[in-house]
């Protein structure tokens, strides 16, 4: 039973991976409990366990030790499918590579989740439309993803993570790989979709400038949490 | 660079193992297909010109009748003739035989051996006289061990009982040790369906026979011989030793003093008339292999394009750290020629293995068709081996060139460049389209100028165009077929389907070379069955046409013997006795050389074939018609492929050496045959006696009236012909389902072939498949983080390989017709001169896509799982 109503929870979670006779540990005893429309940065170096952190929230990836909950679930207690479903029904993702099907239109990559939880193509198409008209993109919408910049990758890519409606946004380093105002339009949007949409948002980042979008920052050092401060409204 | 090599090659190929171990695979069939055939026919030729060099001896110079022997008053002249230092006289007959006494005689089966299970070449010499020839000496024959031991005045009485008491035969030591056979112990052989018993006088133990035959081989006194096989005064040969110098002369002076049915050859010319005899048929299957050797050209073609693919970014890191272009395609070619090294080694090794089983179906249709008797003993052929391994590793650098020097000119920009899952490369989809049908166009074009010329080998360079040409239509036509399928594959199997249906069209580079290795595989299957199955509907029409007899009766052995089979008149005129019997017809043949080439000359009743028979002739002569006025006339009619191959019309006149000297004779008509393609010239049976001097009969037809009871018929003859011989009476309609399975018989190699290049096509799509999987290892990765399940994505790899298999073997069907239309009306009638009725099965087209479509599923499987088996967390970290 999920102690408390949280969008996402670590209870006293390790992750450890063997490399040759040694163990890293990604994350140590780590516990963080993010509420329901929460926008939560997590920072850190390299290596501090940020994309661990994210990947065990996503359900791609299970912990050595502890409990993961998401939405009131407790993910070591699903099958693989319903990790599956869990992922594609409540959370969504953006990647800091954007991975969008090159084979597929900015449209169709939107409406991928819909279509795999095998709703209706025009339904789906429909709602794609109406995601893109959000991310200010629907003059690009029958483009392929090659054709687009990498901001105008990014705002797809976050229309696909929320397409569907989800309750969690991970995002991993999304602005990794943009210009600084490219990074700066993709934040705020993060922000205001997540806020319009009541989703909750972990952001995974380097950069401080985008954290200081977030409403809370978590830094994690050597897999443990160091700091976790509300930023000033 | 050996060190780039080391690190980079060997670890990927190890990395990959089990692809490069699939890829291996399929080179190694290609090439063994190769090897095996040509294994194979090496073996049967060698085998049979081992045995012509083994009976040959040291004699320089061969006396010998171009068709069924000469008087034997001949070898009295060549003896004294000036300049010839040795002569000896020769019978040389093939007989069936059996270890052990006769079993009483009776009817079997048409083709059936009964007990007589060995095939014995046997050789009627004059012991006294073969010292010279080194094949048989008769001091020293019998002895065991090396040369020098044992007991010369022991091993020269044995020769001498063969030449003093009736019926002794010496055979080989293979011979004995392998049927335990002693001195003094019995070997029966059949002639003309008689059992003859043969006492062992001697077991050769001297090595020169050993070989021949694969040492089944008797030696008997030439008056033995000519007794037991009805050759009484004649010879089939006279062996000369002459002077090295005077061979040319000597050769001059008695081509012009001998008989017209003599020639004076050297020894090797009659291996050389039946290397020429069998050529079509040696070039056919030859061609036939390189097929295989295709398809899995386009094996390496993939796995070095994947290769490319997959290892972009390493090859962009490498640029970027100084490794220059040509080291680039250096790399790239290194591992295409490792895999072609390799997989021809190990194709070799399979050559080999599959060869012993080759040899049994090409030796078979050599006896089948052209009478080639030989041994069944492999013979392994360093010059195949080469030529194997070099095609193999050739095939291999090409294949590698184009994807290798692709990688080599890709820029370093674009091997980096990250944030789209796959690189869509854009073909000139345009203009190899119409590159394609170009080729089409000269493929007809050289077609129509190989029938227009009798230039046989270019219905080669005309089926090589087509596959060109449908190689090269590939793309355009998988960008054809997805637009045609991806509405239906989204509605039918939803977004896998749709997403299934994309990839083929994304990649249509890759996924077009994989359609292409299909279409060759599928097209050389329907075009193969098409040619077949109108060859074999022909075949059937003309066997149901021409065969009316109602009993064919042969002594056992005959197709063995050959000419050395005689039935007597005094049966064949009793059978024309026989109550429900109407006529008898009678077939008696010889070989001929015509031209640079042998021929077949039979003689058959043309009065009962023109009455009772149907022969089918060309232009649609009425078959009576014709042969009552060649009877009428002394004329003859010829085979298709003798008219083809002498360039010989109705209406013409054609000479014939002849034992009653040369002989000039209309030709009436060309009549359709299919049952060899060396060509025969058919007359009426007196005048064959006539020129041939030769009454005698081989064979019969017996016909009988309406109603007849054919087993009272088949009762009567046994009991006509007594206890002793050993006779096949076949049915008319048991005869005709036995041509039929010879035919089958003769193509089962060509199916075996088939098989191989499709088992190779599949492995290119089990390879590529996985190639592309683990190449769009993030796009998986993708999906299943974005909520696919494990189900979905198998579904989708699935569809996507089914959709392949549909448009390979869509293409495949196209190119199968063309190849056909290649195979019946210009190769076939080019090499063998036959006329096929082409008539096309459609169910032959919806057996190789249900069948293509079905193995590229399967062969999707492993793919579709490993896909399947893609952790979404790879869709999370970066490329770096």
């Amino acid at each position: 039973m999920n102690p408390t109503p949280a969008a996402l929870r670590f209870t006293g979670v390790s992750k450890h991976y063997a490399l040759g006779e040694g163990l890293i540990h990604a994350l140590d005893d780590l516990t963080l409990e993010v509420p329901h429309g929460a926008f939560v940065a997590i920072v850190g170096r390299s290596g501090s366990g940020k994309s661990t952190l994210l990947n065990l929230a996503a359900g791609i990836d299970v912990p050595s030790s502890g409990e993961v909950w998401v939405d009131g679930r407790e993910l070591s207690k699903l099958s693989d499918d319903d990790l599956t479903r869990q992922r594609r029904d409540r959370v969504g993702m953006i990647y800091q590579f954007f991975n969008l099907l090159s084979t597929l239109s900015v449209r169709e990559n939107v409406a991928l989740p819909l279509l795999l939880r095998g709703e209706r193509r025009t339904a789906a198409l429909a709602r794609a439309d109406h995601m893109l008209g959000e991310v200010d993109l629907t003059h690009r919408a029958d483009s392929r993803p090659h054709m687009l910049s990498g901001g105008e990758m990014q705002r797809a890519a976050i229309a696909r993570a929320l397409v569907h409606e989800p309750a969690l946004v991970l995002a991993d380093e999304p602005t990794g790989n943009l210009d600084t105002r490219a990074a700066d339009q993709i934040v705020s949007l993060l922000a205001d979709l997540g806020r319009v949409h009541g989703v909750t948002v972990v952001l995974v980042t380097h950069s401080r400038e985008a954290a200081a979008a977030a409403e809370r920052i978590v830094e994690l050092r050597d897999g443990r949490v160091v700091s976790d401060e509300r930023t000033p409204r | 660079m050996i060190t780039l090599v080391r690190w980079l090659l060997a670890r990927r190929l190890w990395q990959e193992r089990w692809r490069t171990l699939l890829t291996l695979l399929g080179v190694a069939l290609g090439v063994s297909v190769f090897v095996s055939i040509r294994l194979a026919s090496f073996s049967a030729l060698s085998s049979f010109a081992e045995t012509v060099d083994a009976v040959t001896g040291r004699a320089n110079l061969q006396v010998q009748s171009t068709s069924d022997g000469f008087d034997e008053a001949l070898y009295a002249r060549l003896v004294r003739w000036p300049g010839v230092v040795a002569a000896a006289p020769i019978v040389q007959v093939s007989a069936l035989a059996k270890p052990g006494g006769p079993i009483p005689g009776g009817a079997l089966e048409f083709d059936a051996r009964g007990a007589y299970t060995e095939n014995l070449m046997l050789l009627g010499l004059d012991p006294l006289v073969e010292a010279p020839f080194l094949r048989y000496d008769p001091a020293t024959a019998a002895q065991v061990g090396a040369k020098g031991g044992g007991d010369p005045a022991a091993s020269m009485r044995s020769a001498l009982r063969l030449l003093a008491q009736p019926n002794t035969v010496a055979i080989t030591r293979t011979l004995a040790n392998r049927l335990r056979l002693r001195l003094d112990d019995t070997l029966t052989v059949l002639s003309s369906g008689i059992p003859t018993p043969l006492v062992i006088a001697q077991v050769i133990q001297s090595e020169e026979l050993q070989q021949a035959m694969g040492g089944n081989v008797a030696l008997l006194d030439v008056a033995t011989a000519q007794e037991v096989f009805h050759r009484s005064g004649r010879l089939d040969r006279v062996d000369l030793i002459v002077a090295p110098q005077d061979r040319d002369r000597v050769r001059r002076e008695l081509q012009q003093a001998m008989p017209v049915e003599v020639a004076v050859d050297l020894p090797q010319t009659r291996t050389r008339q039946v290397e020429n005899m069998v050529h079509a048929f040696e070039l056919n299957l030859t061609a036939l292999s390189f097929i295989a050797l295709f398809v899995s050209m386009f094996l390496i073609f993939n796995a070095v394009a994947m290769s490319v693919l997959r290892w972009r970014r390493e090859v962009g890191i490498l640029r970027g750290l100084g490794v220059t272009r040509s080291e680039v395609t250096a790399l790239f070619l290194t591992e295409g020629i490792v895999l072609g090294v390799a997989g021809s080694a190990i194709g070799l090794g399979i050559g080999t293995v599959l060869a012993r089983g080759t040899l049994h179906a090409v030796g078979q249709t050599l006896t089948d068709l052209y009478q080639v008797q030989h041994a069944n003993t492999l013979r392994l052929d360093p010059a195949t081996y080469g030529i194997g391994f070099g095609l193999g590793v050739l095939a291999a650098f090409l294949s590698a060139l184009l994807p290798a020097i692709e990688a080599a000119w890709t820029p370093p920009g674009v091997t980096m460049r990250q944030g789209i899952l796959l690189e869509a490369q854009r073909l000139p989809i345009k203009r190899l389209t119409a590159t394609g049908v170009g080729a089409l166009f000269l493929s007809a074009w050289v077609a129509a100028w190989t029938v227009h010329r009798h230039q046989p080998m270019g219905g080669f360079a005309s089926a090589f165009l087509v596959i060109l040409a449908f190689s090269l239509l590939a793309p355009g036509f998988t960008l054809t077929c997805e637009r045609l399928v991806s509405g239906p594959a989204g509605r039918l199997g939803g977004i896998e389907g749709a997403l299934g249906a994309r990839y083929l069209k994304e990649a249509v580079a890759r996924t077009s070379v994989v359609v292409a290795s299909l279409m060759l595989a599928v097209g050389m299957m329907v075009a193969l069955s098409i040619m077949v199955g109108s060859f074999r509907r022909t075949v059937d029409t003309w066997i149901t046409q021409t065969i009316r007899g109602d009993l064919y009766i042969e002594p056992v052995g005959h197709r063995t013997s050959l000419g050395a089979t005689v039935l007597p008149d005094s049966l064949i005129e009793a059978a024309g006795r026989l109550p429900g019997v109407i006529a008898v017809d009678t077939y008696r043949a010889t070989t001929i050389r015509f031209g640079d080439r042998l021929a077949f000359v039979v003689g058959v009743d043309f009065d009962v074939q023109g009455r009772l028979g149907k022969l089918g002739f060309v232009n649609g002569a009425d078959s009576r018609a014709v042969l009552s006025g060649a009877l009428a006339s002394g004329a003859v009619i010829v085979t298709e492929s003798f008219s083809h191959r002498h360039r010989v019309k109705a209406g013409e006149t054609i000479e014939l050496r002849t034992p009653s000297g040369p002989a000039r004779l209309r030709v009436a008509g060309v009549f359709y045959d299919y049952s060899t393609d060396a060509g025969a010239v058919l007359m009426d049976r007196r005048l064959f006696a006539r020129l041939w001097k030769d009454p005698r009969t081989e064979s019969l037809a017996l016909y009988c009236s309406r109603g007849a009871d054919l087993d009272s018929v088949r009762r009567a003859f046994v009991a006509l012909a007594g206890p002793r011989r050993v006779f096949s009476i076949t049915p008319n309609q048991a005869l005709r389902e036995r041509v039929l399975t010879v035919f089958d018989q003769t193509f089962r190699i060509t199916f075996a072939l088939q098989l191989i290049a499709v088992l190779v096509a599949v492995l290119g799509v089990v390879t590529t498949l996985t190639a592309l999987i683990l190449q769009r290892g993030r796009e998986m990765g993708v999906l299943r983080a974005t909520g696919a399940m494990v189900g979905q994505v198998r579904k989708m790899v699935l569809i996507e390989s089914g959709l392949l298999g549909l448009i390979g073997s869509l293409l495949g069907c196209g190119a199968g017709f063309a190849l056909a239309l290649l195979l019946v009306h210009v190769i076939n009638k080019q090499f063998f001169g036959w006329s096929i009725r082409m008539s096309v099965d459609p169910w032959v087209f919806v057996q190789a896509v249900v069948m293509m479509v079905v193995a590229s599923v399967l062969a999707g499987i492993g793919p579709a799982r490993s896909a399947a088996k893609r952790v979404a967390a790879e869709a999370m970290r970066v490329d770096a």
